[in-house]
């Protein structure tokens, strides 16, 4: 692996099975033909796709509905593995890619900032550190002593961000989660991943929205039908990627 | 191997889930805490009442042997039955976070082992009091036996976890078993108080007997545990956990996908 790149993505496949599920004894039993694998055949969602990210970049992941973009996320965080090819990864990870994932509704903001932070693997001596931090820059204020259970959407936003920022990784994974946030959240956001840009994290966008794209990326890398329809200066591969959508 | 290197790396997450299952579970209710009690002391009641009144089982000091075969057998069937089903109760954390699956097992039993130590504590007081003499050198075994037991409560849970998420019938069937097999480990009786060879058979075979009687050997007949029944009880430790482990590590790839 080269020593500039922060994630190599080598030829990597992946297939699900389609309606492949949990079964229940019975519907082993009953419907054993339905469970043979030619009723769950496989639909291929990357196929065959490469490319890398150097150290304190930011890349952009375009593409249309279901085309593949948090699937690959997914393959990069570890949640998935993937069926052929290989991705290293050098460095810690962090990834933001479902608002709340994690977030216990019945416990406040403050108890959730723990478990999440642990949930990254930072012990709880070095959150209770940072707790002003993250309190600080998530700006929710008294709500932190409140069960999230009624917080609104950009509330568990300003919290999952903040959290995911202060766990000391070298490489962000963020799923359009941003788009919740009010004008001003979104500002800080941007400026915090220019920060943390700026002191070498590398990150990773997927978003539909194709300005932040032009605005914040170095690169953007356009998925379509499994595979990368372009890849490169954000400017020209968003205005391919829109003319291409007909919009 | 790496994966155990990992896994020291999210042991804050295993303290955290320890603390929120714990804690969290019965927050808004009026006893909080203390109904990680309540169920297993009416269990033991009941059986109590039962056993030494209605049937006359007739054992020296009864209520203590009793318990004592209780405590662990109450740690073994409630991370059995909550256990098998741990990978889909956290479905949402599992398809949306990377971190060693194995965290939720272990955090389960750990909270579990939490509650088991507390009513160990409980026990003894009740020993201490009611007059039932406990042998020092003995208790010295606690730990072992315990450790033995947890072992093997793991691999089991790492097993039945990982296939609950394919079949989801595993976690029914845990809980019947568990109903069944109360009756089939030497807890409410002596473990050679038959005739039955069937019966007999069947407590032989269970591992589940070689551990409760162990405790039964360290706190009921305050002796220090043979080594017929220890080696057992390390055999079937290593035996779960191995296969266990093989199961798990070849499932666990898959559990986002499937979940
Ligand atoms: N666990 C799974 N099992 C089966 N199919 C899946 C699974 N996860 C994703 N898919 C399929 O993979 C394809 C890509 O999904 P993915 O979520 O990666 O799309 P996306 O590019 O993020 O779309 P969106 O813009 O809507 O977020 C979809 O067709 C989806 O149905
Ligand atoms: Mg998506």
């Amino acid at each position: 692996m080269d020593k500039d790149n922060a994630i190599e993505v080598t030829s990597v496949s992946k297939s699900f099975r389609i309606n492949a599920g949990p079964t229940s004894l019975k519907d082993m039993i009953v419907y054993r033909k339905a469970h043979s694998k030619k009723y769950h055949p496989k639909r291929k969602v990357l196929d065959d796709v490469s490319f890398s990210v150097k150290k304190g970049e930011v890349i952009g992941i375009i593409g249309r509905n279901g085309s593949g973009k948090s699937t690959m996320l997914k393959l990069l965080s570890g949640i998935l593995r993937p069926d052929t090819g290989s991705i290293d990864v050098d460095g810690k990870i962090s990834c933001l890619i479902e608002l709340g994932a994690g977030f216990h509704p019945d416990m406040t903001g403050r108890e959730n900032v723990y478990i999440n932070s642990s949930i990254f693997g930072v012990d709880k001596k070095t959150t209770e550190e940072r707790f002003q931090q993250i309190l600080d820059f998530s700006e929710i204020g008294g709500y932190i002593d409140e069960r999230v259970r009624n917080y609104s959407s950009g509330m568990y936003l300003r919290l999952a961000f903040s959290v995911a920022i202060n766990v000391d990784a070298d490489i962000l994974l963020i799923d359009e989660i941003l788009a919740v946030g009010d004008i001003n959240f979104s500002k800080k956001c941007l400026d915090k991943l220019r920060d943390l840009k700026a002191h070498g994290v590398s990150i990773v966008i997927v978003t539909h929205a194709v300005d932040m794209a032009k605005e914040m990326c170095d690169r953007v890398i356009w998925i379509e039908g499994g595979q990368i329809k372009a890849e490169g200066d954000p400017e020209e591969v968003c205005n391919q990627y829109v003319e291409f959508m007909g919009v | 191997m790496s994966n155990l290197s990992e896994l020291t790396q999210y042991r804050c997450m295993i303290k955290s889930l320890v603390r929120r299952d714990l804690r969290g579970r019965y927050k808004g209710s009026l006893l909080g805490f203390l109904w990680n009690f309540i169920t297993p002391f009416m269990q033991m009641a009941v059986y109590i009442l039962v056993f030494s009144t209605i049937f006359r089982v007739g054992i020296e000091d009864y209520a203590i042997y009793l318990i004592v075969g209780l405590t662990p057998w109450i740690l073994f069937s409630d991370s059995m039955t909550e256990g098998s089903g741990v990978m889909v109760a956290n479905c949402e954390l599992l398809k949306k976070i990377y971190f060693p699956r194995a965290v939720l097992p272990m955090a389960l039993l750990l909270s579990k082992t939490v509650n088991f130590i507390i009513m160990l504590g409980i026990v003894l007081i009740i020993a201490v009091a009611l007059g039932h003499p406990l042998n020092a050198e003995a208790l010295l075994f606690i730990p072992v036996a315990l450790l033995l037991l947890m072992c093997f409560i793991l691999g089991l849970l790492l097993f039945l976890s990982s296939l609950n998420v394919f079949l989801r019938d595993i976690q029914y069937i845990t809980t019947v078993v568990m109903l069944v097999l109360v009756w089939l480990t030497p807890i409410m009786y002596l473990w050679d108080s038959f005739d039955n060879g069937l019966l007999t058979f069947i407590l032989d075979i269970n591992p589940l007997s070689y551990f409760v009687e162990l405790f039964h050997q360290i706190l009921y007949w305050g002796e220090i545990p043979d080594l017929y029944y220890l080696g057992i009880c390390t055999l079937a430790a290593f035996v779960s956990l191995g296969v266990g482990a093989f199961v798990f590590n070849k499932l666990q790839y898959k559990f986002a996908e499937v979940l």
